[in-house]
């Protein structure tokens, strides 16, 4: 395989993205009782080696000594031509060992438009791309990462799917696996594997659905596994696995630096946000995990730059000191700390400014959208004048490049709500001439970038219709014609790409005969421009019959069965429902790390109680 | 100020990294090794780090060289253990010069490459070919070269005299074929297109970059400073 290889790789762009041998990347001894575990990434290296979650669990099955776990990334076009004229399988980067090798194979859902990445990549493996086709001499499929959370478009695929965070499972999977390794059947395996909270073995289930195509019924039809899948989490973030080191690529990745996790789980509520549901309950690991964490990485890596990184970093409890610690032991050494998109107040552009001393970038602000009613729905509690006053002091700082994020296309979002994305961008720019400070940058540019919203499962706004292609690119059209300042760069996302996405974001398990098809058409990469190609997914979803309107162009009605209803995910329906009424009401739920807002989470598992922060600890 | 001129190899493992790749390599090593570097001032300080030449994609190398800027005396030998422990299989470093005198710069000082191919012939009964086509170039006393310049026109370059030396050794169709060629940002002369004089339809060997190994020589006026 190897020599093979090597005739290939100088005829492919970037081949060090086939080579593995990195530095910390595992060697191990391969023998008989070697549980072999592939850990792939459905899209190119430079993406799937920037995401935490892989280098968590690689480093952390590695640690074990009876599991050997590789990585796999999607081969770019130019190489996945090259392997399938000359044969070669999709193969593992440490060994390069064919895929179908592989006692396990992980794949993390991210985004939903890498599905058909994950069907292409099982195919280049040789490995049966419908879970019914397996056997004993197959690999187990297993999915999990945040997309997994509605995992029925894509359950027809997997063997096992993995609801909640992996540590813990991933473990008592790999223990179950030891047990049945030397005697291994797939059902008898796979029927104590469901009864392992957080595993999902979609051929238990069965899916009965109504004439207007809603959800009439979802079943177990194996005896002895759980009615409904409830999701893992780990209670303590002081006493579970983390990385003291990361493979460091040659080539450079898209996040290439070193990443520290603060916390899990966001208090904050924003409605739009499916992570600040899912990844509930919020879990701060302490001051003295982080800088342990921090000079282990720091040592090992030799990257430039750690990142603190968390859905709402600046939440942190203990931010001050740990930047503080960072700066005063790194700062002379050169290695920057960096931080995500800022929160909107003064607290945050003082901790950039500090942080900023080694390496000076640009600001990142979310302020989600234009008007005061828009943000109100949404619960994301910040006003125009906390972002005038954050963005004025930026400016007096010195700071030039300042970038804002909006989404367009929320729940009863009407042109004045779009209108106010623009004025805010022009506001913030009249900020940027009336600083008189002698430390005013001389350049000026801010970014304005929308996304298009997507109603996601588990989320209050689970219930609502999506905008269409049009209308989106109706306020995206406008958007261009009010900004057209040249010290303002509006940027955008494709419209198409966000309706697919809405389809499998809230769909059900008709669509793998869809994303079959479509992958059959050659529907790959569907995340990049180079790759997208809309035409073949309608006449996908044309040939199997599917309307993809079904998905996203109607509004649910309260008491409509949804294809996630099965999982229990520790936030209850009604309170999301409830969220959903006060969003039409604009009222606002408040920050829940201080004051509970009964979301169930309290009620999920016995053993967790949510601590309650008073505000002086901040 | 100190400056430590290093010389180093680069094996099969990283043969695939670029020249971008392999500086932000180089660099994470000496942070991994705890090298006091200097950094440049400004709004986005980096190493000051520089290599004699950028390496094809593919190539092996016995023998290139970079310069890094210290902040403090390091001892030379110990320098390349703590390199050679923080570096991926595929890099090593020889050998070390830790200065606090100015030198020459390492741009300035290269002047000529060694390159050797280790191929087969696609057919053993075309060994006289080759050497026939060896000794033509090495009796030449003009060979004139075309080439594409940016704006896409053709540029005739005279290349003869920056072929130093060709060697040939052919035993058993398996052909060793040795180059010396100027190197530089004055003269410079990559080994492919020795190859396509020598073999212009590809018909004689089959070759790739991992079939060449490269040497580069600083020159003479460097015998004071030489590692």
């Amino acid at each position: 395989m190897k020599e093979r290889l090597e005739k290939l790789l100088p005829l492919v762009e970037t081949p060090a993205r086939y080579t593995g041998n990195e530095v910390n990347s595992i060697k191990k001894s391969i023998n008989e009782g070697t549980i072999r575990f592939c850990m792939g990434f459905p899209d190119v290296y430079e993406v799937g080696m920037s995401h935490l979650g892989i280098k968590i669990l690689y480093s952390m099955l590695n640690d074990r000594e009876d599991v050997y776990c590789e990585r796999v990334f999607a081969p770019w076009t130019d190489m996945e031509d090259l392997m399938r004229e000359n044969e070669i399988p999709l193969f593992s980067l440490e060994t390069q060992t064919p895929v179908s090798e592989f006692d396990f194979v992980g794949f993390t859902l991210q985004y939903e438009m890498s599905y058909t990445n994950i069907l292409n990549m099982l195919d280049l493996a040789g490995v049966q791309i419908f879970a019914k086709d397996r056997d004993e001499r197959s690999p187990l499929i297993i999915f999990g990462g945040p997309c997994a959370y509605n995992p029925e478009p894509i359950a027809e695929f997997a063997d096992m799917v993995i609801i909640g965070e992996g540590e813990e499972v991933l473990s008592e999977l790999m223990d179950l696996y030891s047990t049945h390794k030397n005697n291994y059947n797939r059902k008898s395996f796979l029927k104590a594997a469901a009864r392992i909270q957080g595993v999902y073995v979609p051929e238990f289930y069965k899916a009965e659905y109504n004439d207007d195509g809603t959800l009439k019924r979802f079943d177990a039809v194996e005896a002895e596994v759980p009615e409904m899948i409830k999701k893992r989490f780990v209670k303590d973030l002081d006493n579970i696995y983390y990385p003291d080191n990361f493979v460091v690529p040659y080539i450079e990745i898209v996040h290439d630096r070193s990443l520290l996790e603060l916390f899990r789980g966001c208090t904050r509520g924003c409605r739009f946000c499916q992570a600040g549901m899912i990844y509930r309950p919020l879990r701060e690991k302490s001051l003295e995990t982080l800088k342990k964490d921090a000079d282990a990485l720091i040592e090992s890596t030799g990257y430039e730059e750690i990142s603190l990184s968390s859905l709402s970093t600046m939440d942190y409890t203990c931010l001050p000191e740990l930047t503080d610690y960072l700066m005063e032991k790194y700062a002379e050494k050169r290695i920057a700390v960096g931080l995500p998109s800022l929160r909107i107040d003064s607290f945050s552009i003082q901790t950039a400014e500090k942080i900023q001393q080694v390496r000076k970038t640009g600001l990142t602000f979310a302020p989600e959208a234009g008007t005061q009613r828009m943000r109100d729905v949404i619960n994301k509690g910040v006003t125009e004048e906390d972002l005038i006053s954050s963005v004025s002091e930026a400016f007096d700082l010195g700071w030039g490049h300042v970038k804002l994020y909006f989404m367009i296309g929320l729940p009863t979002e009407t042109m004045e709500d779009v209108d106010g994305i623009a004025k805010l961008g022009y506001k913030v720019l009249d900020k940027y001439f009336e600083t008189k400070s002698e430390k005013k940058n001389k350049k000026i540019k801010v970014v304005v970038s929308t996304s298009s919203f997507v109603p996601k499962a588990f989320t209050p706004f689970q219930w609502v219709r999506q905008d269409t292609i049009e209308e989106i690119t109706e306020k995206q059209r406008y958007l261009i014609d009010n900004m057209r300042s040249k010290m303002i760069n509006y940027s955008w996302h494709d419209p198409k790409v966000s309706y697919l996405e809405g389809v499998f974001a809230r769909g059900d398990r008709k669509l793998a005969k869809v994303l079959y098809s479509a992958f059959k058409k050659g529907c790959k990469f569907d995340g990049s421009k180079e790759h997208f190609n809309y035409e073949k997914w309608l006449e996908a979803f044309k040939e199997e019959g599917i309307d993809p309107d079904f998905y996203t162009a109607r509004e649910r009605s309260v008491d409509e069965l949804f294809p996630w209803d099965f999982i229990d995910m520790g936030v209850t329906k009604a309170f999301l429902a409830k969220e959903y009424q006060k969003a039409l009401q604009g009222k606002l739920t408040g920050f829940c790390k201080f004051k509970c807002e009964n979301c169930g989470f309290n009620e999920f598992e016995e053993g967790w109680k949510c601590h309650v922060y008073s505000k002086s600890q901040v | 100020m100190y400056t430590a001129r290093v010389k180093f190899k680069r094996g099969n493992e990283i043969r695939f990294i670029s020249h971008l790749d392999m500086q932000r390599m180089v660099q994470r090593i000496l942070r991994r090794a705890h090298i006091p570097m200097k950094y440049s001032e400004g709004f986005n300080p980096h190493p000051k780090l520089a290599f004699a030449m950028a390496m094809s994609v593919g190539m092996l190398s016995d023998c290139e060289y970079f310069d890094v800027e210290l902040e403090n005396h390091v001892d030379p030998d110990e320098m390349i253990s703590r390199i050679n422990k923080s570096s991926p299989e595929g890099f090593t470093a020889v050998n070390a010069l830790v200065t606090n005198q100015k030198m020459q710069s390492l741009t300035s000082l290269i002047e000529e490459s060694e390159y050797t191919i280790n191929a087969k012939l696609l057919n053993s009964e075309d060994s006289k070919k080759l050497e026939d086509a060896v000794k033509t170039i090495l009796g030449e006393e003009s060979i004139k070269y075309r080439k594409r310049n940016k704006k896409g026109r053709y540029n005739e370059k005279e290349i003869r005299p920056l072929i130093k030396d060709l060697d040939l050794v052919i035993e058993n169709s398996k052909i060793k074929l040795g180059m010396r060629l100027s190197t530089g940002s004055k003269e410079n002369l990559r080994p492919d297109v020795v190859i396509g004089i020598l073999d212009p339809e590809k018909i004689l060997f089959d070759w790739e970059f991992g079939f060449l190994t490269k040497r580069t020589f600083l020159g003479k006026s460097n015998l004071r400073e030489r590692i």
